[in-house]
């Protein structure tokens, strides 16, 4: 049995992509984190709040990407507050603090809001003009972190080979889309 | 060249970062000497950026939402660490100055320092108890024997305990005292306002008068002054509602001065209460706040 069992099975839980898990992920470390950073690297509330929701997001991203999987190298807490030590290290802030922290090698790049805004914007747009269930099945993949198998079963596919040929035949129909409109 | 056909899967990997080395390596050879290849690539890239851009984007929608239903917790919590120092200079800072601009953050913070420091009052309270009860029992258990290092420690530290205890427990009684609480609840009223009528002059002076005895602590002075001021009342010319002003502050006063002579027995509760239940009275929700107090714990 792994040594973080528990952090494992919670990942498990967060990488289906249940908003219940998600809430009460963010609930149970928000509280936590914002203190350490208060204490710790003299952070106001409003700031190390703001730690947290970017912490957040590169934890999100890591986990539907794939990046983060088990077996698990340390707790989610320390992999969370990794991930916030990362952040204020690029932003040139150093402290006494951070001996406490244990290493995790996390990129910590998180791009500025309204880089962000573009890209989602993009392909908000492109989601808009492929259909719906092209739409749904890439929105189970991308934007909920789905596997294939999950995919499968939400949609009612037995075979998930299926699934895989239709999610390659929905990127292409974005790809052309979005070449057609370069050209424009 | 390479001319292999990549499958979605392997761009997204690569863009992903999570192609084997060898495959990375083979894979990067033919971006560089394939232009169309290249392209594609950078197609799927915009794509999976965007989708990973439109969960953050979704993910911080929630995560607002999420916080706006915490906001209460937080404030609460930021107290709390505040009063057991577990925050940095700019965090204590950013509490202090909340407090001066913020009139409900300083209510919350006035109010939940009042129950911590209740809390370790009843802690200590709760302690000392138990080192009574520990120390009966060692009485009865064992009557006369030598005491070993650590015990004799033990027997120091909680001496020491004791001592601290009990003056928390003084502390918090002291808190509810009836001269704490006439001194928490009185305010003087707005003696100078004009509210008409033949003769009030002579009764805003002697109002006034009795105000003054109150805010000096005379209270013996101060109740004799408000009773007479009461009989007085009845005889002036008013207009209602002034006369309702006039009364209801005079059966306040009266009762503060009361208090503030420890004289809270016979019909005090009972004037009290009335006033609490009255719910046109000037004075109810200062009468609620006394009741709660007149019986509470640290009474």
């Amino acid at each position: 049995m792994s040594k973080y069992q528990e952090a494992e099975d919670r990942l498990h839980e967060l990488q289906s992509g249940s908003d219940l898990a998600w809430k009460s992920f963010y609930e149970d470390m928000r509280s936590p984190f914002r203190m350490f950073f208060m204490k710790r690297a003299s952070m106001g509330p409003e700031e190390a709040g703001q730690l947290f929701h970017d912490t957040m997001i590169i934890f999100h991203r890591n986990v539907l990407q794939r990046k983060l999987v088990a077996p698990l190298q340390s707790s989610l807490k320390t992999y969370l507050f990794g991930i916030g030590k990362n952040v204020l290290r690029k932003e040139g802030r150093k402290g006494d603090w951070e001996a406490e922290i244990p290493e995790v090698s996390i990129d910590a790049a998180i791009e500025s809001a309204h880089e962000r805004a573009a890209k989602a914007d993009l392909v908000r747009r492109l989601l808009a003009k492929i259909g719906d269930s092209c739409r749904k099945l890439l929105e189970l993949v991308y934007l909920k972190g789905y596997v294939m198998e999950a995919v499968a079963q939400e949609l009612g596919v037995a075979n998930e080979g299926t699934i895989r040929k239709r999610k390659f035949d929905c990127l292409k129909k974005m790809r052309q889309l979005l070449e057609e409109k370069k050209e424009v | 060249m390479d001319d292999k056909v990549y499958t979605v899967e392997e761009i997204e990997a690569f863009c992903l970062g999570s192609l084997p080395a060898d495959q990375q390596l083979t894979f990067e050879q033919r971006l560089e000497s394939d232009e169309l290849f290249r392209r594609r690539v950078r197609l799927v890239q915009s794509i999976l950026d965007g989708f990973v851009a439109l969960a953050s984007e979704q993910l911080e929608e929630r995560m607002a939402g999420w916080a706006s239903t915490l906001q209460e917790q937080e404030d609460a919590e930021l107290i709390e660490w505040y009063l057991s120092d577990e925050l940095g200079p700019t965090a204590k800072k950013y509490v202090e100055e909340r407090r001066l601009t913020d009139a409900t953050f300083d209510t919350l913070f006035q109010s939940q320092q009042e129950i911590f420091a209740g809390l370790e009052a009843a802690q200590a309270d709760d302690f000392a108890s138990k080192l009574a009860t520990w120390e009966k029992e060692t009485q009865a258990e064992t009557p006369v024997r030598p005491l070993n290092l650590w015990i004799k420690r033990f027997s120091i530290a909680a001496s020491i305990a004791l001592v601290l205890s009990l003056g928390g427990w003084g502390y918090m009684k002291n808190q509810y005292s009836n001269q704490k609480l006439f001194a928490a609840l009185y305010q003087s009223p707005n003696i100078g306002s004009t509210m008409g009528g033949q003769g009030l002059d002579g009764f805003k002076e002697r109002f006034s008068t009795a105000h003054r005895s109150l805010q000096a602590k005379q209270f013996d002075k101060a109740t004799q002054e408000f009773i007479a001021l009461s009989t007085a009342l009845e005889a002036l010319d008013l207009d209602p509602l002034a006369k309702s002003y006039y009364n209801d502050n005079l059966e306040w006063s009266l009762l503060l001065a009361r208090l503030g002579n420890d004289d809270i027995g016979n019909d005090f509760d009972v004037k009290l209460e009335q006033m609490a239940k009255d719910q046109n009275h000037e004075y109810r929700t200062q009468a609620q706040t006394l009741r709660t107090q007149l019986n509470s714990f640290w009474r």
